[in-house]
């Protein structure tokens, strides 16, 4: 009796899991379209204001607070150093190639990042925020994506987690 | 490190900025091609070109294309165009080593003014090296015992000026006379983490980055110079600053653009540079192929007969 209380509070732990997982990769990919829109928003704010150079800005970047940016801006910065006859566009698109899975961007947000590296760092001011006000409006129609996504999809996904452990269990009793 | 190293190493410098076909072009030169070569030209759709004493020479090889001359410039500017936008709006990119990079393309204008260059067409990649000695032959009549005459400097574009000014900078600021450098386009003493990259000897104070009229100003009510060097005065407000300096008892050491003494009286601009009475030496710089030469021609009360 006693294994099979165990058994079943098991099995319905497992399936509650995966429901919660689910959950929290739509949560994840909210936290992340939103740490890259908070990057650009720096972007702009320097490129506008002080005219910062843009590896000055990636350096900052990869010291951020906010895991995600650093984790991208960070091997962008290493990316650099190590090679440096590479150009900033080159590095910029390859660490974003190499890091969306990693970071769960999605494909889509992906190819907005990557479009930017065509004009950061090479054309003149008002260009550049021209460019980069149309990439964050693509980001951000991409995380109302993700937050109704979240919002539609999250809490099925638990209580289908939950309510699938309770079947299995049913099933297995 | 010998000349030639030093040479070399400028040269290597300088096209740190090139991409990579580029870059393996010029590397591609001859030693004694890189030691004297003073321009790289670039225009799209043609192959990329040395420059010495005012002729150009093909590299062999695929002509450029504009997404390299846009490339380069990218380069140049550590990948922050909009950081150089004031020079570039001027049409050059200063880079590090006092090297500079000439900007030339279709340019984008707002409100009358020009905001930056759309397109671009060409560029002119300028090597900078010290010449040691450059001056020498001409110290004795600009400098007489502690007196230092107000002197001008003339010649073509790509005469020499620079490096005859940096060279007498560094001649007199070694002597313990105590110079200031309004040093705009930072081709004077390439200046990197507040240290020259060109020797200027150990009495020297540079103010880089700052239009030369502002900047020299500046030098004179703060740094209190015996010396003020100014390089490429072009503008009224230039004018003013040297007339200043010179109100305020401080010798004036300047490079002007002309091709020859008689180009330059013609010059209403000139005739107002003299009128300031800050100059009593004039330098005329000839280059003829690889051969650099120096003329001094005293302006007797500050002003050529002509004038």
């Amino acid at each position: 009796m006693l294994l099979t209380a165990m058994g079943a509070m098991l099995t319905l732990g497992a399936c509650a899991t995966l429901g919660m997982a689910a959950r929290g990769k739509l949560r994840r990919r909210i936290s992340v379209l939103s740490s890259m829109l908070d990057a650009c928003t720096f972007l702009r704010a320097e490129i506008e204001g002080p005219h910062t150079p843009l590896p000055d800005l990636i350096e900052v970047l990869a010291h951020s607070q906010n895991p995600d940016q650093r984790r991208l801006f960070g091997e962008m910065k290493k990316r650099m150093e190590q090679s440096p006859g590479m150009s900033l566009g080159y590095h910029w698109s390859s660490t974003v190639r190499d890091l969306r899975e990693e970071l769960q961007l999605g494909e889509e947000a992906a190819a907005i990042l990557r479009d930017a590296s065509a004009f950061l760092g090479r054309y003149d001011t008002s260009q550049q925020l021209q460019c980069l006000s149309y990439a964050m409006t693509r980001l951000e129609s991409c995380r109302q994506q993700a937050c109704e996504a979240y919002r539609r999809h999250g809490s099925v996904y638990r209580t289908c987690g939950i309510a699938a452990g309770i079947f299995v269990v049913l099933i297995l009793i | 490190m010998d000349e030639k190293s030093k040479g070399l190493q400028a040269y290597a410098q300088a096209i740190s900025c090139l991409p990579p076909r580029l870059t393996h072009a010029a590397l591609s030169l001859p030693d004694d091609i890189r030691l004297h070569a003073e321009e790289l030209r670039l225009r799209a759709g043609r192959p990329l070109y040395w420059c010495a004493g005012g002729v150009e020479h093909e590299i062999a090889g695929e002509p450029i294309r504009t997404e390299e001359l846009r490339d380069t410039l990218a380069r140049a500017s550590r990948w922050s165009v909009h950081t150089y936008e004031d020079p570039i709006r001027q049409g050059y990119l200063p880079l590090a080593g006092g090297h500079r990079l000439g900007v030339c393309g279709t340019v984008s204008m707002e409100s009358g003014r020009p905001t930056g260059v759309r397109t671009v067409s060409s560029l002119c990649l300028r090597i900078a090296r010290a010449v040691p000695g450059a001056a020498a032959a001409c110290l004795e009549d600009i400098q007489n015992g502690e007196q230092v005459h107000g002197t001008l400097i003339l010649s073509p574009p790509g005469g020499g000026k620079t490096t005859f000014l940096r060279d007498l900078i560094r001649q007199l600021s070694q002597q313990g006379i105590r110079v200031a450098v309004a040093d705009e386009r930072g081709e004077l003493a390439a200046m990197r983490g507040g240290m020259p990259q060109f020797d200027l000897g150990p009495s020297c104070d540079v103010l880089d980055g700052c239009p030369k009229a502002v900047g020299a100003l500046q030098l004179v009510r703060t740094m209190t110079p015996r010396v003020l060097a100014l390089d490429e005065i072009t503008d009224p407000a230039d004018l003013d600053a040297v007339r200043f300096a010179a109100n305020c008892g401080v010798t004036v050491l300047a490079t002007i653009h002309a091709a020859g003494r008689e180009e330059l009286t013609r010059k209403p601009f000139f005739r107002a540079l003299c009128d300031t009475g800050a100059f009593t030496r004039l330098v005329v710089l000839t280059a003829d192929g690889d051969r650099h030469d120096s003329r001094i021609e005293h302006l007797e009360g500050g002003k050529p007969p002509c004038c």
